[in-house]
């Protein structure tokens, strides 16, 4: 609740005028929504791309902006058409955007998927769909935990119910097959 | 304190390294300087790191790297005020910007051409023409012609030195002809300054606000130390010479490039006005030590603000005449009583800060700083 109110403070101040502000708010919400981003369509700069130009958008009309309620949820509703706009106008994937159309519940991708499609190198592609295969559940499961959710150990330990100690330990471990398997 | 590994380190104990992983993501500032200092360290594992990052940048699917994107925010938002009153200027009414996406002519090949958000900037070519036209020309009467509120300017004109203390803070020494510019609402959470010339710098620490100094051909970030910076924007010669801490010179030219410095270490960048746009930076920038000479033992680089000063009893209306005419900042003091404490002691290479600070201890008075001038009263 706290962390949604001092969004919501920033972005009052951003509609007075305060660009500082806004950078606040850029830095709060960029990894959610470049990982939001990610799931609609893996591809990182196209992401990267929308999420600045919304935040330009924002700010170029802050004067017509309305006090709104839920800044994560605007933002990421923001991300969505202006990748949407950039996917359409591209005509890059149609599959993806009728997809969009046609279904009100986002399809996000899964994590694998973000893992797999993000690469462009075909190679590394299959080496990485062998090596995903090769991990345990669990050891995929805490390796989205760490290095996409970006949580810190601690947070991974609480939310799995282990100690920190063994969370360290099960990624150790799957790093250490992802490594020999992504030579 | 972030724990560093050794020489010793493993991949896998690297790539699970939690600070390992926010420097790859380029999430703080503070993270990158010490990883960058720590791999200077240890150039025979140089591809055991680049594998480390290889695998978490995989891993995190390529989410980074916040610092680069709020520089390109910024840089954006920047472009757009400027053409914004380029327009405004150029026609007389107001420039209303439009944000649609479609009716730019876009290159199909998106993964190659990385489109960015500059096509925003205008909807037809020659608008595009006007804003480079006037960002060539009239840049610098942009940034001067621009409305100030008091005090965000200062220059040493002929005078020798120069001190300002800043509002967070820091204390800059400018050298003979060099003039500095606050950026807009500078304060301690927002540390942006622009410098023409020769500058020594104090920056106060704060890890949290990054103290960054632009000038023609670099941007320097720092967290807190001390350094001096020569950047005439005349002279193709830039330096910047380290004495404690850790700063980032990161250079406009080839945007991406950054070199980070250590103490006691200087880098000279000579800007060639050829168009050699397929040069490497590498060939431009040089880092080189600081020489030691143990005959004097201030570095060259900073001589000309740092020396060596004896007062023998003393009245404090003396050694502020001293430190005035050593500092170039004006001192008023308040007080019969106050202009004759007497003190005795030696300062070496110490700011002006630091100087009183230390006088206080032996006697004590207050004294308030209001940016080129000092008060002292009892």
């Amino acid at each position: 609740m706290g962390l949604g109110e001092d969004d919501h403070n920033y972005w009052e101040q951003m509609r007075l005028g305060d660009k500082q502000a806004l950078f606040e708010l850029y830095n709060r919400q960029y990894f959610q929504l470049i990982r939001s981003g990610l799931k609609i369509n893996a591809d990182d700069e196209l992401v990267k791309d929308c999420v600045n130009q919304i935040f330009l958008n924002i700010w170029d009309k802050r004067e017509r902006l309305h006090p709104v309620e839920n800044v994560r949820a605007y933002l990421i509703t923001s991300l969505r058409h202006c990748m949407l706009d950039q996917l359409s106008y591209l005509n890059k994937t149609n599959a993806a955007l009728s997809k969009m159309l046609a279904e009100e519940e986002w399809n996000e991708l899964s994590y694998e998927q973000v893992l797999i499609n993000i690469q462009q190198d075909d190679d590394l592609k299959e080496k990485l769909k062998i090596a995903i295969c090769q991990l345990t559940p669990r050891q995929m499961e805490l390796i989205q935990l760490k290095f996409f959710e970006g949580l810190s150990y601690e947070q991974i330990s609480e939310r799995t119910a282990q100690t920190v100690k063994t969370a360290y330990n099960t990624i150790y471990d799957a790093i250490k097959i992802l490594r020999k398997l992504l030579k | 304190m972030i724990q560093m590994p050794g020489n010793d380190f493993d991949v896998e104990e690297l790539i699970c390294n939690e600070s390992f992983q926010e420097y790859c993501l380029g999430a703080s500032l503070e993270h990158q300087i010490l990883w960058k200092e720590w791999m200077a360290k240890y150039p025979d594992r140089k591809e055991d790191i680049a594998e480390a990052e290889r695998i978490v940048t995989i891993l995190n699917v390529k989410q980074g790297s916040r610092i680069e994107q709020l520089k390109a925010l910024r840089s954006g938002l920047t472009q757009q005020e400027v053409f914004q009153s380029a327009i405004s200027l150029k026609s007389g009414i107001p420039f209303k910007p439009d944000i649609s996406f479609k009716e730019e002519t876009l290159e199909p090949a998106l993964k190659t051409t990385r489109p960015g958000w500059y096509f925003y900037l205008g909807s037809t070519a020659a608008a595009i023409l006007i804003a480079i036209a006037f960002l060539y020309f009239y840049k610098p009467a942009f940034f001067e012609a621009k409305k100030e509120p008091a005090l965000v300017h200062f220059s040493s004109g002929k005078a020798l030195r120069k001190t300002i203390i800043l509002k967070d803070g820091s204390v800059v020494t400018l050298a003979k002809e060099s003039a500095i510019r606050l950026g807009e609402g500078f304060n301690s959470s927002n540390r942006e300054i622009w410098l023409n010339g020769a500058a020594f710098f104090d920056v106060k620490h704060d890890a949290m606000h990054p103290f960054v100094v632009h000038t023609t051909f670099n941007d320097i970030k720092v967290l807190g130390t001390t350094f001096n910076v020569k950047a005439y924007a005349d002279s193709a010669l830039m330096e910047t010479a380290l004495i404690q801490g850790m700063v980032q010179v990161a250079s406009k030219k080839y945007p991406g490039y950054f070199v980070v410095l250590k103490p006691n270490q200087k880098l000279s960048m000579l800007n060639s006005p050829a168009k050699t746009a397929i040069s490497k930076p590498g060939a431009e920038y040089r880092v080189s030590e600081l020489k030691q000479n143990p005959a004097a033992p201030v570095p060259e680089e900073i001589a000309w603000v740092r020396k060596r000063l004896d007062i023998d009893n003393l009245p404090l209306v003396v050694i502020a005449q001293r430190l005035q005419e050593w500092y170039g900042i004006t001192i008023i003091i308040t007080g019969e009583e106050v202009k004759n404490y007497r003190y005795s002691g030696v300062f070496e290479n110490e700011t002006i800060l630091k100087t009183l600070e230390a006088l206080q201890l032996s006697y004590p008075f207050h004294f308030e700083v209001e940016g080129d001038r000092i008060y002292i009263k009892k």
